[in-house]
């Protein structure tokens, strides 16, 4: 049946890992040869910036902006993980800029600086898979995951020990996973792009790749996440690269789409969010953000390019969709979003759960939530987004095979053109936000926010958002039977969009209106001190304490047409 | 030069054989007409449209040979004609075809719509050419050829100038290489859709001011026509996204300029013989070509009465086209409106 789930878990996971030779992994290849890789980025990179300033002035102008947005960082936003030398390091490019400049100094110079900025970046930035510690993660987590799962069965942690409920039964794995062991089996190259909501994203998504039998993937985090010593243990070890939201210079920039390019030119899976940052809103994402995206089309070109004839390396789009009862940094992420659309000022994001302690009771209380999670795989697509087939070719619009070489033609000639490339990435963009739109679960907690929130703005329709969101705890409540008729008739509406193929829903949605309901309530933002929604015992109502994080749950509906079911 | 592959031109209509010719000048060209019978006639009469074939221009009936010999293609057939164009187009195109058609109407689904003054249409039921082509096939490398391109001034080899309206330097550098020459003069845009849309949009002018022209109600008040029937193309475009800038261009301004003031445009000719007395379907049965401009008075207002823009001038077109309301008393009621402010779209 379209749209719906099998009650019963038709698939047993972990699955068998599909390269069961650790040297087939591209990670592990790539761990081995290091230096060699480090040495083609650089070069990568240096290609890109030279092509693009290539008198002595326009290197001089790349480096001292370069040098300018790296000493107001280093003033403004020191983090205790960077490096002791930093302030020498930028000083002593401060000099050479000087002296290079007095001396009127040939081109060559000049590329040397910048060849030693790019190093450093280059070394900060990649990482170092470690088997052992791979191998021990994946055994650990699982145990780790089913202990808190069990724990919170009643939150009683002499529970601890049992052993009742595994990850498996909580976090629900969707979507034809079949195609992407297939298509790693062949030799595709897979990256993998999910939406973003939490800072466990990662770990999750991290999870799902291993217990659908991939190998790791290249992965790149933020560099505040490594400043928590464990995770920065396992993260280094795992495949994760580093990256650093605050250094914004171009040079850098290059240097991280370099890399990215560079392993995926290698045949390197690979894992990124492309809307960049966690959903503000709280809303599947619309806009993704382009840098990363466009190291795909560029190394699917760069291959292409390399054997204009023949066979060649190709790289499959994988979107995933996560779908959560309860976000934990929905009062800050919501908080944000609110400032940003409501007074358009520049916000500095803030790293409420980047020390050990702080991400490890982050965890521990994000599983201990116990509330279902829904992870969806969907179909795998060409770097254009076009579907394709189960051996792997690309489709037309009439489900006819097409050659992808031809998408980078012209006269009939294999060409590199970056302007040509960006369109592409847009195009891929857009796929992809099709794709999360497309591939999304409905759970029951998303509908009933949805229609509370929706039923709240039309009651008091005279009023704006902000008033809305300030109404005194007295008018925060719903009639159970009113709420009940909205969500009757957003259900039907889900179900329509599922028949058609459109959509996804989890199995609760299958029941009884006043079940989905109380199931939706329960699992709604759990565990958060505030309720979004609540019923209330006394009088059967449903009431809310904080109308903004309703906002945040509901949102997760936006954008998808559903207002008018309301 | 003889090495490179042709450029196509699909459709033989009076603008799509001054595009072969010019394109003729720089390159081999493959002319394509729907019908064998028209092909032979072209061929053996050296013509088509009523102007003699360049030399280089070589006809044929097959979309195959056009997909397999040619990477450019510029298609410029009648909007009505355009998806089933594509239907049979398509299965031959790859994705290393460049498309750049020269079509000024607009597709509505369902196909058989009847439009009326009330009617609504949302965006989506809507598609430029551009966007039929992206839907319908697999190229992705498109653009448009639009502005003051007389086809018959251009066959009298006069000078002229457009725009291609494409997101990809490759087509609007590929395009400008085929059809630059000292008479023709290439400008390129990255706004496919405000160069589209300006280029349909503003035959609805070229109707009225046909209309004016022919009641000889003088320059003054055709000249009011245009500028306030341009500001409600503008604020329509604005509703649908489109920087105004595209209005502002060759292929807004400058087509109007030409569109308007000729009697070689047939969306100005309607306007004329309706203000003559004539009705719509006698004129239109006795035009050999189409005039999208017709359509497109329909399509422009049911758009704007589903996004509630006032557009009282192109409502008025509307009515005296398909209502018969009398051209004099319409004309006149332009008078009575009351506007408030003069540029209020920028």
């Amino acid at each position: 049946m379209a749209g719906t789930e099998p009650q019963v878990a038709a698939r047993r996971f972990p699955l068998e890992q599909v390269l069961r030779n650790l040297k087939d992994w591209p990670l592990y290849r790539l761990s081995k040869d290091r230096e060699r890789f480090l040495h083609q980025v650089m070069e990568e990179a240096q290609r890109e910036l030279l092509s693009e300033h290539r008198s002595s002035s326009a290197l001089q102008a790349l480096l001292a902006n370069s040098l300018y947005h790296e000493k107001i960082r280093l003033t403004r936003k020191p983090w205790s993980v960077d490096p002791p030398d930093e302030k020498k390091f930028w000083a002593f490019v401060a000099s050479e800029l000087t002296r290079l400049e007095q001396e009127n100094a040939p081109q060559a110079d000049w590329i040397a600086l910048l060849h030693k900025i790019l190093e450093r970046y280059g070394r900060e930035i990649q990482g170092n898979f470690h088997n052992p510690t791979y191998q021990f993660a994946r055994q650990f987590l699982p145990i780790a995951f089913n202990r808190l799962l069990n724990a919170s069965g009643n939150r009683n942690f002499s529970r601890v020990f049992g052993n009742r409920l595994g990850i498996h039964d909580r976090v629900h794995l969707d979507g034809d996973v079949e195609r992407l062991r297939k298509i790693v089996r062949d030799g595709g190259t897979v990256v993998m792009v999910p939406t973003h909501f939490s800072n466990l994203d990662s770990i999750l998504v991290g999870y799902a790749i291993d217990a659908i039998g991939l190998p790791p993937f290249l992965y790149g985090a933020g560099l505040n996440l490594f400043s928590a010593r464990i995770l920065a243990f396992f993260m280094n070890r795992l495949g994760a690269y580093k990256v650093d939201r605050r250094k914004k210079n171009r040079i850098y920039l290059q240097a991280l789409k370099a890399y990215s390019t560079t392993a995926l030119e290698e045949g390197c899976h690979s894992l990124f969010f492309p809307g960049g940052t966690r959903s503000r809103s709280g809303a599947v994402e619309k806009q993704l953000k382009l840098g990363l995206l466009s190291t795909v089309v560029e190394a699917q070109r760069r291959q292409l390019l390399r054997n204009p004839q023949g066979p060649f390396q190709k790289i499959y789009i994988a979107p995933v969709v996560i779908s959560y009862n309860f976000v934990l940094e929905a009062p800050a992420l919501i908080k944000d979003h609110l400032q940003e659309i409501g007074r358009e000022r520049f916000f500095v994001e803030q790293d409420r759960y980047s020390s050990s302690g702080r991400i490890a009771r982050f965890i521990l209380r994000f599983f201990t939530a116990g509330s279902d999670i829904r992870i969806r795989f969907g179909d795998p697509m060409d770097i254009l987004g076009n579907p394709v087939d189960a051996a792997g070719n690309s489709l037309d619009p009439s489900g006819k095979p097409v050659p992808l070489a031809a998408y980078f033609q012209h006269n009939g000639v294999l060409r590199e053109d970056f302007q040509r490339d960006f369109e592409y990435t847009k195009i891929l963009a857009d796929k992809v936000v099709h794709a999360f739109h497309r591939y999304n679960t409905v759970m029951a907690s998303h509908v009933v926010a949805f229609a509370a929130f929706r039923l709240m703005l039309k009651r008091h329709a005279d009023l704006d958002l902000y008033q809305v969101l300030r109404l005194p705890e007295e008018d925060r409540w719903w009639d159970w039977a009113a709420l009940a008729e909205a969500v009757t008739r957003l259900v039907q509406e889900v179900k329509a969009r599922c028949d058609q193929g459109e959509l996804y829903r989890e199995p609760v949605l299958d029941q009884p209106t006043d079940a989905i309901l109380k199931h939706g309530i329960r699992n709604l933002g759990i565990y958060h001190d505030k309720r979004a929604l609540k019923i209330e015992k006394r009088s059967g109502k449903v009431a809310s304490d904080d109308l903004r994080l309703l906002l945040f749950y509901h949102n997760r509906m936006d954008g998808f047409g559903f207002e008018h079911h309301v | 030069m003889s090495e490179q592959a042709p450029v196509a031109v699909v459709g033989a209509g009076s603008f799509g054989t001054a595009v072969a010719n010019l394109l003729a000048e720089n390159n081999n060209v493959l002319l394509y007409s729907r019908l064998p019978e028209r092909v032979e006639l072209m061929e053996s009469s050296r013509s088509s449209a009523g102007q003699p074939l360049h030399e280089r221009v070589a006809v044929t009936h097959s979309l195959k040979e056009i997909a397999n010999r040619c990477f450019l293609i510029f298609p410029i057939v009648p909007s009505e004609h355009f998806s089933g164009m594509l239907a049979e187009l398509s299965p031959y195109l790859r994705p290393d075809h460049f498309l750049i058609h020269g079509t000024k109407g607009l597709h509505v689904e369902p196909a058989n719509l009847q439009l009326g003054l009330e009617s609504r249409l949302k965006r989506h039921q809507v598609l430029t050419m551009s966007e039929l082509i992206l839907r319908e096939t697999v190229v992705l490398r498109v653009g448009c050829l639009h502005g003051p391109n007389l086809a018959s001034e251009i066959a009298q080899g006069l000078p002229a100038a457009t725009v291609i309206g494409s997101r990809f330097d490759e087509v609007i550098n590929e395009g400008k290489q085929a059809l630059r020459s000292n008479r023709f003069q290439v400008y390129g845009s990255y706004d496919v859709m405000g160069i589209e849309l300006a280029g349909v949009l503003k035959n609805i002018l070229a109707i009225g001011s046909g209309m004016v022209r022919g009641l000889a109600l003088g320059e003054n008040a055709r000249a009011l026509l245009m500028t306030r029937g341009l500001s409600e193309l503008i604020h329509l475009g604005k509703t649908l996204h489109i920087d105004p800038r595209a209005f502002l261009g060759l292929a807004g301004i400058g087509d109007i300029i030409a569109t308007c003031s000729s009697p070689h445009s047939r969306n100005y000719t309607v306007g004329f013989r309706l203000a003559k007395g004539e009705t719509l379907p006698q004129i239109l049965d006795s035009m050999e070509e189409v005039a999208e401009g017709v359509h497109t008075v329909q399509v422009a207002l049911a758009l704007a009465n589903e996004e509630g823009v006032s557009m009282p001038i192109i409502g008025m077109l509307h009515r005296i086209l398909f209502e018969d309301a009398p051209v004099t008393e319409s004309l006149q009621r332009l008078m009575s409106y009351r506007i408030n402010r003069d540029v209020d779209f920028i």
